[in-house]
């Protein structure tokens, strides 16, 4: 009989975490080693040192443009996954609505969305709305076709059995369908997570006072460099929290599911 | 052969697709009996609708032509009174093995207490007490059919019906759970419908073979299996299992009008 697998122990962890931290390491003395032995002007390409250094300095300046970033980017991303699982429902359920509305998703999914962002500011103007619309409307798609598949990825079987248990759809959808469909979903919100933070940059770099994004259109204006590299940094420090977060959402939610994890190398 | 007023009775049911605009006759005509508490085999090649044929006695499909009938009245609908197991386990990866079990009872809005107790008799009867709380993945294939068998039998079904619950088992984990089966078969007593792709599982388990012929999917034979009960893994090696497999392999291989047979797949 298979137990489950033990925790790692530190041994593991340090193994683990070893070689990618190294590989972190390395890029970081090269980027050091270049400023030092090219000597480039700071605008092309500042040290390291000289980003934590605009980091630090821009200090009081950094709450209102990270907030700005941060709440577009989640309110984007909350309304694409309450309409992006409220559409999928209904499409998994109604056949008609399915055959109307499915080509126009996959329509639109080979759109280039970020593309309408210049539009949106002139629909929405400068304001929060707009950033909103562009991240919502990046995240949106991730999220409903990961549902609908889903909701309709069952084992045959499994709905023979619901049948035979003659219970209601809605009984079924609450215990069977839905709880089937969550790993799918979770990895629609991964996705959908990081695509609105992009939104959210975008929609920024065409029209805004404020923000992460303006702040790097700004900086690279202002040959401020440094500056844009370290709003750059707690931008991705912001994707990743996000994304973290997601995660231990997803664990938390699934603590029965086992996702597939390993290198790139893994997936050969 | 039909036993005349039988259990479940199987009236000539047949049961025909259409694809691609042509009508495919997966089922022709069947008709057999299985009386109360009796355990029925059906055996036959890959294709010749016996899968589609206990969805029919199920209640799960409904036939072209033909009816079913379990104690005089006609299936028009998922029966009551019935376990199902399938070729998979069909367990629910994010409910552990004892809410697995409990799940035919929460469809039908049980009381949690009794049925909980319930479900751990069963698991204990099916050799898995201490893997309450585990989560399917955690078990291996045989394990998880035995937590298949388990939610079967909560609600004390009249019948089991089994569509090649085994067949995805490796030879050894089979005989063992064949062996299982029968153990609490005979001491829950329920009319059983199992169906196989194995002779040898088939003769082992059950009082009656139902031998069909595929393309369309025909009764070819009934064949009574009167090795003694409790059978144990001797019977195996007895000159009567023997010979009851290769009778059963003839009627599969030879069938009468030949140039219908067209290979296993």
């Amino acid at each position: 009989m298979e137990a489950g697998a033990a925790g790692p122990t530190p041994g593991d962890r340090l193994r683990r975490l070893g070689p990618p931290l190294l590989m972190f390491l390395m890029v970081a003395v090269a980027w050091e080693a270049v400023v030092r032995i090219v000597h480039p002007p700071a605008f092309l390409l500042p040290s390291l040192g000289a980003v934590a250094r605009r980091l630090v300095s821009f200090g009081p300046q950094w709450p209102r443009h990270i907030w700005a970033t941060v709440e577009a980017t989640l309110a984007g991303f909350l309304v694409a996954v309450v309409f992006g699982v409220g559409l999928a429902i209904p499409i998994v359920f109604s056949p008609a609505l399915s055959r109307a509305v499915t080509p126009l998703l996959v329509t639109v999914q080979i759109v280039p969305k970020i593309a309408f962002a210049p539009f949106f500011l002139v629909w929405f103007g400068l304001g929060i709305t707009s950033k909103v619309m562009v991240a919502f409307l990046v995240a949106f798609f991730p999220v409903v076709v990961n549902t609908a598949i889903g909701l309709v990825q069952i084992e045959p079987d499994l709905l023979d059995l619901a049948r035979s248990l003659k219970t209601s759809r809605v009984w079924v959808f609450r215990k069977i369908r839905f709880p089937n469909a969550m790993p799918y979903i979770f990895g629609g919100l991964r996705v959908a997570s990081t695509l609105a933070v992009i939104g959210a940059i975008i929609a920024e770099f065409v029209g805004s006072d404020v923000g992460l994004g303006y702040l790097i259109v700004i900086a690279n204006n202002q040959l401020d460099t440094a500056l844009g590299l370290a709003a750059i940094a707690l931008l991705s420090a912001f994707g990743l929290l996000l994304y973290g977060g997601i995660v231990l959402l997803e664990r938390l939610a699934m603590p029965w599911h086992v996702r597939e994890s390993g290198g790139l190398g893994a997936a050969a | 052969m039909r036993a005349v007023g039988a259990f479940i009775d199987v009236e000539g049911v047949s049961k025909t697709y259409t694809a691609r605009g042509k009508a495919l006759e997966a089922l022709e005509d069947i008709r057999f009996g299985v009386g109360q508490g009796e355990f029925v085999a059906i055996v036959g090649a890959s294709g010749c609708g016996k899968s589609t044929l206990l969805k029919i006695v199920a209640g799960l499909l409904p036939p072209s032509r033909g009816a079913v009938r379990v104690e005089g009245r006609p299936v028009e609908g998922p029966l009551d009174g019935v376990g199902i197991v399938f070729q998979s386990p069909t367990l629910l990866r994010w409910r552990t093995v004892l809410g697995n079990v409990m799940l035919p009872g929460e469809a039908r809005g049980m009381v949690a207490g009794p049925m909980r107790q319930t479900a751990v008799d069963l698991l204990k009867l099916v050799g898995l007490e201490g893997f309450e709380d585990r989560y399917p993945r955690e078990l291996s294939g045989g394990m998880q059919q035995r937590v298949a068998l388990s939610r079967a039998l909560l609600l004390d079904p009249q019948m089991l019906l089994m569509d090649e619950p085994f067949g995805a088992l490796d030879a050894m984990t089979r005989e063992e759970m064949n062996l299982e089966l029968l153990r609490i078969w005979e001491e829950r007593r329920k009319t059983a419908v199992f169906i196989t792709h194995s002779i040898a599982e088939a003769v082992f388990l059950a009082d009656r073979v139902v031998v069909m012929t595929p393309r369309p999917g025909r009764v070819r034979d009934q064949v009574p299996i009167g090795l003694p009960r409790p059978r144990t893994l001797a019977t195996r090696d007895t000159p009567q299992f023997t010979a009851h497999i290769r009778h059963i392999r003839e009627q599969i291989l030879s069938p009468a009008g030949t140039d219908r047979w067209a290979g296993g797949a």
